[in-house]
């Protein structure tokens, strides 16, 4: 069930007023109808899954009490890493046991071995990278004593399986999530106004800009071979614009349709194609991932490889890239994706800048330097996007051995002119808006023109869109 | 909250308002299909793959049978022999007509199916096309289509013509392309490499396929005369075929001699017609050859018996 079908917008309404009106009682009825909700959202889109899900809950639910109940320390530590194994476990099973099977057999290969195999049929349940990462920071949290143990089965089942982030995140932290459900919630017509607004926001993203963005590309993608290379230079700048559109699409729709149960969301995209270096870029892209990754990986290792100064800075950053690179998919073009963000952080860690903040926050033009940074950072990114795009360390090799041709400079036979066009104005709405949580914020604005905001957004939404059932593309991650 | 829900079914009720306009104002200029769930049942059909739809013109047919007929051919995919056609079909006819004229087009890929169990009516590859969850085949709007199967904004729902692809009122596809010589090649290698690399080593001639084409002759029969007709398409395609189904013509024989009826092959005389991409006709060839076959039907209206039209040059 997408957030953008005909089925959500029905489930949605309906949960909408089972909860304001069935629910208002009280936080634990509330919370009973999202848990029931959010199970039914689950197993619409894959029955077979609810189970494992459903068991994530309830070890993850016990080992978090047992975490606090335990006396000694190693003890708690016992049952934190029985924890991490039976989750990293799962996860590793579904998602990762046959790219580590192909990989040892594929080595053997190597060393002459001629083993005859078949790789097993394993399907990926939906959002597990997801709600796993939100299982393992939890039980760190507890047993770094940054949280209590949630004692209420029904508001953690409820934390774990919350619909509006059970595909594609944000990955929720348990101190941000919980206390927003240990108490009955009161309709506050701002924050449903709010996320009305900003599910729009998402909506245009979707449908318009990233549905359209993916008919555009996928010629230029599907025939490699026969494209010029000025057309392949503008396919991989689409394909970079489609992946930010669609998921920064989808984690706005997910805030928005929050916010009307009165949930707030972590925020998870703040403008990154206006980042200036690669640390810039990943405070701003999938910044749940990368908060969860700078907390639960980098610091830690920092920490351990402090003795080696810099070096222990690149180690720890690669490891954290590593993970980040095959979090999104079993590969080795993700891994390539982690290994090559790794070493973009090379040069800000020999200049010691890793944490230096590019503030320009109050300038309406981005001066030339800016400007020229922002751009060196699209080329780069664009580069390693296309590793996801192609999932293929040597396909993305001959997409960039393609580009660098004779042709370069000739006029690219593909280019969507009027969605480039509207992709610009949706570009220069981020720049205007991006110190607001989201670009659409505009409660400020005199009612008459944000309505006329509302009815443009809506006619190009419902009259250029493409709802094709095109599933979002870090559900698949 | 009395507020928000007020602004809310305000906006939503625009959005269902336009929506419904829009409906009201969509042709055949939307997509390939919408127009064949549009029009009231018929008395007479064309039934089979995009080759039938693009390359049969009913007006062609009527100038020379007087009977009107409307082309319900959808594409391979979708509208193989089988259940889900079948079902397509009989909500198609009109229940009371008696003296239609059906044109089943055929050819191996019709009666073939690309799943692992090729007798399983369950797998067949048409369960996630345009047909397969459609209650609704005449409705004028068909909310139901529009609904399940278009997946485009409104504004195009008001588009009236379109450059490339156009459906007419009678379900003829008239397809524009670019006939330049090269144009044609590299569309033609295109579809060539995709029945080899794809089509071919995918497809298993069916059973349940050909049991299902016998029970759509059952039924049209019921309805009028019915002609099974193989359109003719380029050497390298029917060279394709004959490696799928080596006996196709013999077994459309078969069925010809056990239902009385008339098999119309044009495959021996592919030359003499010209092909967007070596395996839809061009329109012009459409029409020359759907009046060739209106003119074979309307010779062969009264007869009792089975009989076969082999083109050959």
């Amino acid at each position: 069930m997408l957030f953008n079908s005909i089925e959500f917008a029905v489930f949605a309404v309906v949960v909408f007023f089972l909860y304001w009106f069935l629910g208002r009682r009280s936080g634990r009825s509330q919370n009973i109808i999202l848990l029931g909700t959010s199970i039914f959202f689950y197993g619409y889109a894959d029955l077979r899954f609810l189970s494992l899900i459903l068991f994530n809950v309830i070890i993850n639910y016990l080992l978090g009490l047992s975490i606090r109940r335990c006396k000694s320390e190693s003890k708690q530590q016992l049952v934190l890493i029985t924890g991490l194994l039976i989750n990293i476990g799962i996860l590793c099973y579904f998602k990762y046991f046959n790219f580590f099977y192909d990989s040892i057999i594929d080595l053997l290969a190597v060393f002459g071995s001629d083993f005859a195999y078949s790789s097993l049929k394993i399907l990926l349940p939906l959002g597990i990278s997801f709600y796993t990462f939100q299982s393992i920071g939890y039980l760190l949290d507890i047993y770094n004593e940054e949280i209590e143990p949630c004692d209420d089965p029904l508001a953690f089942a409820t934390y774990l399986t919350y619909f509006p982030k059970i595909v594609a995140g944000p990955i929720e932290r348990a101190q941000r999530f919980l206390p927003q459900i240990s108490h009955a919630r009161q309709f506050d017509y701002q924050l449903a106004a709010d996320g009305c607004r900003q599910f729009l926001w998402g909506l245009f993203a979707k449908v318009v800009l990233a549905n359209g963005l993916e008919n555009a590309l996928n010629p230029i993608f599907d025939n490699v071979a026969d494209q010029r290379a000025s057309t392949l230079l503008v396919g991989a700048f689409l394909y970079l614009f489609y992946m930010y559109c669609d998921f920064s699409g989808y984690t706005n729709m997910a805030l928005g349709i929050s916010k009307l149960f009165g949930i707030r969301l972590s925020i998870n995209f703040a403008t990154p194609l206006f980042s200036t270096s690669i640390s810039d870029f990943w405070r701003r892209w999938h910044i749940s991932l990368s908060t969860w990754a700078m907390d639960y990986l980098y610091t830690p290792l920092t920490f351990i490889f402090r003795s080696y100064g810099k070096a222990g800075t690149m180690l720890a950053i690669s490891i954290t890239f590593f993970v980040i690179g095959i979090w999104h998919g079993a590969a080795w073009a993700y891994v390539a994706f982690g290994v090559l963000q790794a070493i973009y952080f090379i040069p800000l860690v020999t200049a010691g800048s890793v944490n230096q903040v590019n503030n320009y926050d109050d300038v309406l033009i981005p001066s030339p330097v800016h400007a020229l940074k922002m751009l060196f950072m699209l080329c780069i990114i664009a580069l390693a996007f296309l590793l996801l795009k192609t999932e293929s360390v040597s396909g993305t090799l001959d997409y960039i051995s393609a580009i660098v041709s004779a042709d370069l400079f000739s006029r690219p036979e593909k280019f969507p002119g009027m969605l480039m066009m509207i992709f610009a104005l949706f570009m220069l709405t981020e720049w205007l808006q991006r110190n607001r949580e989201h670009a659409l914020d505009i409660a400020r604005i005199a009612l008459p023109y944000r309505h006329i905001i509302y009815i443009v957004l809506l006619i190009m939404v419902f009259g250029l869109g493409e709802f094709d059932n095109s599933a979002f593309v870090y559900k698949q991650f | 909250m009395k507020s928000f829900l007020a602004k809310s079914i305000l906006y939503i009720s625009a959005i269902l308002i336009v929506h419904i306009i829009a409906g009201y104002s969509a042709g055949g200029a939307i997509d390939a299909y919408y127009l064949r769930f549009t029009s009231p049942p018929q008395s007479s059909l064309i039934i089979g793959s995009s080759r039938a739809a693009q390359g049969l013109q009913p007006s062609a047919i009527t100038a020379v049978t007087g009977k009107d007929i409307f082309n319900f051919a959808f594409t391979a995919h979708d509208s193989p022999y089988g259940p889900i056609y079948l079902n397509a079909i009989s909500n198609k006819i009109k229940p009371d007509s008696t003296d239609g004229i059906f044109i089943l087009s055929v050819s191996p890929w019709l009666v073939s199916s690309s799943s692992s169990a090729p007798e399983d009516v369950s797998t067949f590859r048409e369960r996630d096309g345009i047909l397969a969850d459609m209650t609704e085949f005449s409705m004028k709007p068909n909310f139901e289509y529009l609904i399940k199967n278009y997946h485009h904004g409104w504004l195009k729902l008001f588009r009236k013509t379109r450059a490339s692809t156009q459906l007419h009122e009678d379900g003829w596809l008239e397809i524009t392309v670019n006939m330049d010589e090269n144009k044609v090649a590299a569309r033609k290698a295109r579809k060539l490499e995709a029945y080899r690399n794809n089509s071919l080593p995918s497809n298993t001639p069916s059973q349940a396929r050909m049991d299902s084409l016998r029970d759509s002759i059952r039924l049209l029969q019921q309805h009028g005369r019915v002609f099974l007709v193989r359109l003719p398409a380029g050497q390298e395609v029917l060279d394709i075929e004959a490696s799928l189904m080596p006996d196709f013509d013999a077994q459309m024989r078969s069925v010809a001699d056990d239902f009385r009826l008339s098999y119309l092959d044009f495959s021996g005389c592919a030359d003499d017609y010209t092909y967007i991409d070596g395996v839809h006709l061009y329109k012009d060839s459409g029409s020359k050859l759907s009046g060739q076959i209106a003119l074979l039907i309307d010779n062969d209206m009264a007869a009792d018996r089975a009989s076969y039209h082999l083109c050959s040059r």
